[in-house]
């Protein structure tokens, strides 16, 4: 009860931050548009290769959804990195808090900014001319399987700051990651038009997982045993990142 | 309970060759303000660290408010109110919100909160400030925050470290009266980091002295300074003194350390009060003319080079230029 209220204020505290820098909050509106579009317009041929089934924007939507879900998550552990230059942290480790709170609520912040950004998506979507196959139902999986992989990215990105405390590392290793996982995963090209070898990469991408559960839920007649398992799987996930960033902070306090 | 705080034998080593702490024993009576002086990487953040459950000690134990550290550090943390040497408020949130905010991680909720809230913006002159972002504030502004925060709680023991380095004079002698009068109205235990002398002189009831992770000295600030070898007598003449002033001086029973530059004499003694006299009837039975003198306590300045070896300000160089 008590480890819930403290999640919800520390949510409140990163949800502040969002609403009271308007550069901030129009690039996280900005973006998903820009995503939607751009790859839209870049990748519309490929619709047209012989094997590729269906509208482009159907096919792309999700994968849009999946690759903000990393890449706004993505950028949670600079968080930490304030806190700890600022104080923000001692302060918090020297409260009875409970520890958790303090990844839960920016991870939780991470899972709402991205259905934010997602709702965007889909009206702007929709406004292209999506059919969403799953109907709402479809949509609402979609969310909840990009709220779990922004959670284990926003969980994993938190560990990194805690542990590096700069924001070079931070911005260096999140890089790093973010785009040969979405580009190994089936976000913006079928997965028959893949070179082989990157075939079998997608089997073990967490990205791809979330992307094929997504697209699955939303935009086809939906495979309910596959995305019950990538559901399964990316909820696991989630759990092991939140456990890991609890390692993180224990390193992170032997060190002070 | 008879003391508020008690370490034993602390010690703490970070790889690959700080010994910050090094066998640190104290302990803090309760309702007093208790100073922990020293050069920077003195060791004194360290053993604060460690006290307020921040880190723990490779070895060694310690109590805060009779709660083991080490054993029960979330029953520590209830009790105590720590402020950093950093600003612990989020500057995108106004004060209010961090007080809110820092409450909640007390468990402090809904009306009770909100009151609490009102009293400590109220007490620290931050009415007019309180729904403005932190980032506005000026460094006295925070820091009062720092401490408002910090009371929240009602903490047994309030950690203060190095609360006034980089305040300018005016808001560093506000943060003195704030420290003392919360002393003296809420009977709480104030443990103060400092590497002023001055700040530790006119604050704390009773000294620590930390050099290289080891107490070098422990007691009320006129206790330390009266071990030094006593006070300083400065004497200065109307004409240049030598070798006349220095031998009527040296007869004189109970002066040491007696220095001759030019028209200048320095000596120490005891109690330099009572020797004045002394010695300017025997400067004046030589017919050597007194222009003025000046009896001065020993300065923890003195303190210092006296215990560490080292002068304060040497120290806290050299540590500047290992860091």
């Amino acid at each position: 009860m008590t480890a819930a209220r403290q999640t919800y204020q520390v949510f409140l505290r990163n949800l502040r931050v969002l609403l009271r820098q308007p550069a901030f909050l129009l690039i996280t509106v900005i973006q998903p548009i820009c995503w939607l579009l751009l790859f839209g317009a870049l990748f519309k041929a490929v619709a047209r290769i012989p094997g590729f089934s269906g509208t482009y924007i159907d096919f792309l939507t999700p994968g849009v959804v999946i690759m903000l879900a990393v890449f706004s998550a993505g950028w949670s552990g600079m968080g930490a990195v304030e806190d700890i230059q600022s104080g923000v942290m001692e302060r918090m480790l020297a409260s009875p808090v409970w520890r958790g709170s303090i990844n839960a609520g920016a991870v939780l912040y991470s899972g709402f900014a991205m259905m934010i950004q997602a709702i965007l998506i889909i009206i702007l979507a929709l406004l292209l001319g999506a059919d969403f196959k799953g109907g709402v139902i479809g949509v609402i999986v979609m969310m909840i399987v990009g709220g779990l992989l922004a959670s284990v990215v926003a969980s994993l990105s938190y560990a990194v700051g805690l542990l590096g405390r700069q924001r070079e590392t931070v911005i260096g290793v999140v890089s790093f990651f973010q785009l040969p996982l979405t580009f190994l995963s089936t976000g913006m090209m079928q997965k028959s038009l893949l070179p082989h070898w990157m075939q079998t990469a997608t089997k073990y991408n967490p990205v791809n997982w979330a992307v094929e559960a997504a697209r699955s839920a939303a935009m086809q007649k939906t495979n309910w045993g596959l995305v019950g398992e990538r559901v399964a799987l990316l909820a696991a996930l989630a759990l092991v990142s939140a456990y890991l960033t609890s390692r993180a902070f224990a390193k992170y306090q032997r060190s002070l | 309970m008879e003391f508020a705080i008690e370490a034993k034998d602390l010690r703490k080593h970070y790889p690959p060759d700080v010994q910050a702490l090094d066998g640190v024993s104290l302990r803090v009576e309760a309702g007093t303000i208790f100073g922990v002086l020293g050069p920077n990487g003195a060791g004194k953040s360290t053993l604060t660290r460690v006290l307020c459950t921040l880190t723990r000690p490779d070895s060694g134990e310690a109590t805060v408010a009779g709660i083991d550290v080490i054993k029960d550090p979330v029953q520590v943390r209830r009790t105590i109110g720590v402020v950093g040497q950093k600003h612990g408020s989020d500057a995108n949130a106004t004060g209010r919100e961090n007080l809110v905010l820092h409450g909640e991680f007390y468990g402090i909720t809904g009306r009770e909160l909100k009151s609490k809230v009102a009293a400590a913006l109220e007490r620290f002159e931050l009415v007019d400030a309180a729904d403005r972002q932190v980032r506005t504030y000026s460094g006295g502004m925070a820091r009062r925050l720092d401490i408002a925060m910090g009371l929240l709680n009602r903490p047994e023991v309030l950690f203060l470290d190095e609360p006034t380095t980089g305040l300018d004079p005016e808001a560093r002698a506000q943060m003195w009266t704030y420290i003392a009068s919360l002393a003296a109205d809420e009977q709480m235990t104030i443990w103060i980091t400092t590497h002023y002398m001055d700040e530790a002189d006119t604050l704390t009831g009773h000294l620590a002295i930390v050099d290289r992770g080891r107490i070098v000295a422990n007691g009320s600030p006129d206790e330390l300074k009266r071990q030094v070898s006593g006070d300083a007598l400065h004497v200065e003449l109307v004409e240049p003194g030598g070798a006349e002033a220095l031998a009527v001086l040296e007869r004189v029973e109970g002066l040491g350390e007696i220095e001759i530059d030019g028209r200048l004499v320095r000596a120490r003694a005891r109690d330099g009060g009572a020797k004045l006299p002394v010695v300017l009837s025997a400067l004046e039975s030589q017919q050597i003319a007194i222009a003025s003198v000046k009896v001065s306590r020993p300065s923890l300045d003195d303190v210092y080079l006296r215990f560490a070896g080292r002068a304060f300000e040497q120290a806290d160089s050299e540590f500047e230029k290992v860091a």
